[in-house]
Order: C-alpha cells, then sequence, then structure tokens
C-alpha cells in the first residue's frame, strides 16, 4: 500500500476509531449503571431493599378500620413512632415484635412479654400459640395484641427484571 | 478454593442481574474489532508489510477472547472490568507500534506475564484473608525489594529503578499491589489503634525509603493510598484529613523555599520548567511543550494512526503515552479513555462496597484508587495542569513492570469481584433451599 492511499485511509478511519471508542465507553457506563440499577431491583424483590410485602391489621372492636403497612425486608412493629410498621390498637407495645421477610415468609420475633398467636388460614381449626421465632406463610393471619394481623407478600411485576434473570425468576416459580 | 462447589458460570448465569450475559457482547466485538482493526491498519503503514502488526492483528483478540473465556470458567468474575482493561492494554500496544516502533514488541511480549499477573491477582484475593500470616513475608519482602536500587546498579539519577543485564525494572511499581495487601491486613481489623498502627507505621517506613530514592512521584502515590486506605478501613476520616493537610502544608513548604534544599533539585527544576515552559531553557521545556503540541495537534479527531509525530516527544513512551494518544485518536477518543478509566472506577468501588468482608473491601478499595490517582496524575501531568512525575498510565504506559503490576491489581478487584457474585448465589441457594423446605 502506497503512502498516500494509507494516509486517506488512516485519515477515514478516525472517525469510526472515534466513534468505536465513546461507544466502548458510553456501553459499559451504561452497563455498570444498569448492573446496579438490576441488583437493586433484584435485592428489592428477592432480599428486601425496599417493600416487599404488607401487614394488614385489623384492630378489635371499634377501635378503627383496617389499616394496611408496607414492610422492608426486616424491621419492627408497633405503636411507637420509631417503629418500621407503626400500628395502633388494644394490647399493641411500642416496639411489639421485630420481623423479617425471607423467603417468602414473614418470621416473627416477639418483644419480652409481647404476644403474637398464629391463626392460620383456617380459623375454624382454632388458634395456636407460639413461643419464639413465628413464622407466617403469605396470606396467613396472627393476633397481635387484640388486632387481627394479615400478611402478604406483594405481587411481583409479571415481566421480569431483565432478560439475564429470566432463568432465577422461572427457576423461583 | 480454586474450583468453587458452585459452578463459576452457571452461577453467574443463574444471578444474571449482577452479572448479566447479555450486555457484555456488545462491549466484546467492539474490543476485539478495535484491536484488530488498528494492527490492520498499521499492517500496511509505510512501503512494505508490518509483520509484527499483521500477527498482532489476529493475536491480540485471540488471547482477550482466549484469556477472558480460560478465567470465567472457574471464576464468576466481572468481564465488563476485564473488557476495559483489555481495552487499554490493547491501546498501548498499538500506539507504541504507531509512535516507537519496536518498543511495542516488548510490550506485546509482556502481556503474557500480564495476563499470568492477572489470573495471579484473581487467585491471590480468593485465597487470602486479612487473618494470614502471609503479611509478615510480604513486609519483610517488600521493604527488602525496596532497598534493591541502593545495593544494586540503578539506571538513572532517581535510584528507583534497578538494573538487571541489559533489563530494569521499578522496584516501587512491583511492590504496589503488596503494599494494598498488607494495608487491606492493617486496616481491616478495626478502628483501635493498636490493630492499625503496626501498617500506618510500615507505610510511613515505605515511604521514607521511596523519598530517599527520590521517586516522588511513587511517594505521593504511596502516600496518598495509605491515607485513603486508613480514612476507609478505620473510619477516622479526621485523622486522615488531619495528616493530608499537614502533608499538602509540608509540600507547600518545600516548594517556596525549595533552593534551601540541595537534594530536591531535580523537583526544583521540575516545578520551575512546568511553572513557565517557554520561559525555560529549550532542552529542558522540550518535553512539555512538545506534549502540549502533540495534544494539541491531534484537534477532535487526531493526526490519524500512524500519521502523527508524537515519536518527537521525549520518553513518549511511558511518561506521554496519553498525549500520544490524544494526537493519534484525537481528543474525543482520549475523553473515552478516560471514560473507560471512570468506569473502573464505577465497578472497582461497587465491587468494593459489595465484598463481605472488610479486607476484600479494603482490597478492592485500594486497586481501584491506586489505578484512578495514577491515570489522574499522568493525564493532569501531560496536559501541564500539575508538575509531571515519573508515574505511569496504568495498562496503556510501556514498560514491563507498571504493566505486570497494573495487571496484578485489576486481578485482584476481579478476584473480589468473583467472591461477590459466589457469595450472592450461595445466598440464592440458601433462600430456595429455606422455601422448600417451609414449602414442605
Amino acid at each position: 500500500m502506497n503512502g498516500e492511499l494509507y494516509q486517506k485511509i488512516a485519515l477515514l478511519l478516525r472517525y469510526p476509531l472515534a466513534a468505536c471508542g465513546i461507544y466502548l465507553f458510553l456501553r459499559a457506563l451504561y452497563m455498570s449503571l444498569m448492573d446496579g440499577v438490576n441488583a437493586a431491583k433484584l435485592r428489592a424483590d428477592r432480599f428486601g431493599g425496599g417493600a416487599i410485602a404488607t401487614l394488614t391489621f385489623l384492630p378489635a372492636g371499634s377501635e378503627g378500620g383496617k389499616k394496611t403497612v408496607t414492610i422492608g425486608r426486616e424491621g419492627g412493629a408497633g405503636s411507637s413512632r420509631g417503629c418500621d410498621a407503626r400500628v395502633t390498637g388494644m394490647g399493641l407495645r411500642f416496639t411489639h415484635f421485630d420481623y423479617t421477610v425471607r423467603g417468602g415468609c414473614l418470621y416473627i420475633e416477639p418483644r419480652f412479654g409481647c404476644r403474637v398467636t398464629v391463626i392460620g388460614k383456617k380459623k375454624a381449626k382454632g388458634a395456636t400459640e407460639q413461643s419464639g421465632p413465628i413464622v407466617l406463610k403469605n396470606g396467613e393471619r396472627a393476633l397481635v395484641g387484640k388486632a387481627n394481623m394479615r400478611f402478604e407478600m406483594m405481587r411481583r411485576s409479571k415481566k421480569p427484571v431483565s432478560p439475564g434473570n429470566l432463568k432465577a425468576y422461572k427457576s423461583k416459580g | 478454593m480454586l474450583f468453587h462447589k458452585n459452578n463459576a458460570p452457571d452461577a453467574a448465569g443463574e444471578f444474571g442481574g449482577l452479572l448479566v450475559r447479555r450486555d457484555e457482547r456488545p462491549l466484546l466485538y467492539a474490543v476485539l474489532g478495535f484491536q484488530a482493526v488498528c494492527m490492520l491498519l498499521l499492517t500496511f503503514r509505510g512501503g512494505s508489510t508490518d509483520w509484527f502488526a499483521l500477527r498482532m492483528a489476529f493475536l491480540l483478540p485471540l488471547g482477550t477472547f482466549a484469556l477472558m473465556k480460560l478465567i470465567t470458567k472457574f471464576w464468576p468474575v466481572d468481564r465488563a472490568l476485564y473488557l476495559c482493561t483489555a481495552f487499554l492494554s490493547a491501546l498501548g500496544v498499538i500506539t507504541l507500534r504507531s509512535v516507537c516502533g519496536d518498543k511495542a514488541i516488548t510490550q506485546a511480549m509482556y502481556l503474557v506475564p500480564g495476563a499470568a499477573a492477572l489470573i495471579f491477582g484473581i487467585l491471590f484475593s480468593r485465597l487470602l484473608t486479612g487473618e494470614s500470616k502471609l503479611r509478615y513475608l510480604a513486609m519483610i519482602g517488600l521493604v527488602a525489594f525496596m532497598l534493591l536500587p541502593f545495593f544494586l546498579p540503578t539506571g538513572s539519577d532517581s535510584k528507583s529503578w534497578v538494573k538487571l543485564g541489559t533489563r530494569q525494572f521499578q522496584p516501587s511499581e512491583l511492590m504496589k499491589p503488596v503494599l494494598i495487601f498488607i494495608l487491606a491486613c492493617g486496616f481491616s481489623k478495626g478502628p483501635r489503634t493498636n490493630k492499625w498502627i503496626g501498617s500506618a507505621l510500615f507505610a510511613a517506613l515505605v515511604c521514607v525509603i521511596i523519598f530517599l530514592q527520590k521517586d516522588l512521584g511513587a511517594m505521593f502515590l504511596y502516600f496518598t493510598l495509605t491515607l485513603a486506605m486508613f480514612a476507609v478501613g478505620t473510619g477516622r476520616t479526621k485523622v486522615a484529613l488531619l495528616v493530608l493537610a499537614g502533608a499538602a502544608a509540608v509540600s507547600v513548604f518545600l516548594i517556596l523555599n525549595i533552593d534551601k534544599f540541595s537534594f530536591l533539585s531535580t523537583v526544583s527544576k521540575r516545578i520551575a520548567i512546568w511553572k513557565d515552559p517557554w520561559q525555560a531553557k529549550p532542552d529542558d521545556a522540550a518535553q512539555i511543550i512538545q506534549g502540549l503540541i502533540s495534544v494539541a495537534s491531534g484537534g477532535l479527531f487526531g493526526a490519524g494512526l500512524g500519521l502523527s509525530f508524537a515519536r518527537k516527544v521525549y520518553v513518549v513512551a511511558s511518561d506521554y503515552i496519553f498525549a500520544a494518544v490524544a494526537e493519534e485518536f484525537g481528543m474525543v477518543f482520549a475523553v473515552a479513555v478516560i471514560g473507560i478509566f471512570l468506569v473502573i472506577l464505577i465497578r472497582g468501588m461497587n465491587t468494593a462496597l459489595n465484598a463481605r468482608s472488610r479486607f476484600h473491601a479494603l482490597l478492592s478499595f485500594g486497586a481501584t484508587f491506586l489505578l484512578i490517582l495514577q491515570m489522574l496524575t499522568i493525564v493532569m501531568g501531560n496536559l501541564k495542569i500539575i508538575p509531571l512525575t515519573g508515574v505511569t498510565l496504568p495498562f496503556v504506559s510501556g514498560g514491563g513492570s507498571s504493566l505486570v503490576s497494573s495487571f496484578l491489581l485489576m486481578g485482584m478487584i476481579l478476584g473480589v469481584s468473583s467472591i461477590n457474585a459466589q457469595d450472592e448465589y450461595d445466598d440464592l441457594m440458601q433462600l430456595k433451599s429455606e422455601v422448600r423446605r417451609l414449602r414442605k
């Protein structure tokens, strides 16, 4: 190749090469930002970075109407303002219990002296009192103080977060 | 462990939210295409065929692809980070071939130990913990290695090089990953003074040794790195800022009274030239002036690959490689190169934030911080924002010890990223088994 032809090609290729550099940068930046977003969404969905479930309280008697609060992966529930899930009602202490949402279940650790009774889906079978960690599956209810509490996982969006984790969604069913 | 119980590629695929496979392919093709096109173009430069460039047009993409396959077969590393590294190291070989000719051959040869260093870095960060007794051996080795220039013949005035036969290397370059390891061990044990004081004193000793070697660029890097890792590791930001302010005050004092310190004559000369290169002697200021002319004459889109006069710049291969890139490829491309380093910063810091042990977080943070600090120092030096130091542009600048050291640092970050991915995969498996157990 003679010098003149090489020069022409090299000058012509300056623009695609600059475009390639910019593309590489923008693509890598996009990947980095989207990875962060995807990971946050995935954690919010799977590990509880944001609101992932709801607690619906039905206070006893004429204390008020039904109240639904959204909860994250872990926190405390009670009548105190500092609680993640604040509910008032008869028999509810300032911080009644601590909770953790894992694997679609609510793990409840009642504070000392606080009573939490699992009701179960079929109320007719009667309530069973438990001590220590209590597990509520999706849709199950418990008596917290004198309020009736129902635990529900929030509905996951039908569309997967990204095609990359489609397999993870499918495997979870 | 070398082979994780969960097959690594499956782990990456299963937990696709963090390591999305679909995204990396365009990036991979762009990197491979860039390497092949640039080297093919250089093949036909001049009257005859450049056989080295022709070989590299095939070997560089092949090597990049093969190494990525090899690494990801065993560990779910961050592939985007690897591809950024591959792009930068190929850019170094291309620019050196275009500007310096035969220096590119040496640089390409050093890519092989560089790849080995990358794998070693991954293994290193996966196998070691903050409690490793190896840190004592590393401390002794580091000091012994840093003292080598005092006993062996050196290649320059700064006494930071060691000459072995026809080859030269810089101990301070190779010891950067070792210092990060030692500091990560020391600062990962918490904020109590008795836990970190040993590592801090050791780092101070290393800085003194480098100062005696008159390698102020390396000393600046080591000092800043130690302070940053100290602040992050112990949470004592105020102490770190106070030390930084003290060091800045001492530096200003030295600069203002630099004529009184004979041992800093080289620094004094450099600063004087940097302040006003147009008034200095032509021979002294030639490097800065030609560097600036080189950057300016590249314009937005460059003079064209192989058509620049960047070879006229003194020590263009190591000190002024960024100016050469700017002239050959243009300022738009040079900004993109800085952007690639920005991506390394984002991903490296993300890796550090996701790490589950303080040691690994500090390892990843230290390596990322050092790479970015080096980049900023040399780019700002090339653009005459700060005085030029003997720091290299990671992966791009010519020089074996710098290249191997940079690859080792990147290997450490990749190793931590692979641990993170496997931890998250283990979490997922644990959750699945828990759900299965509860359903029963």
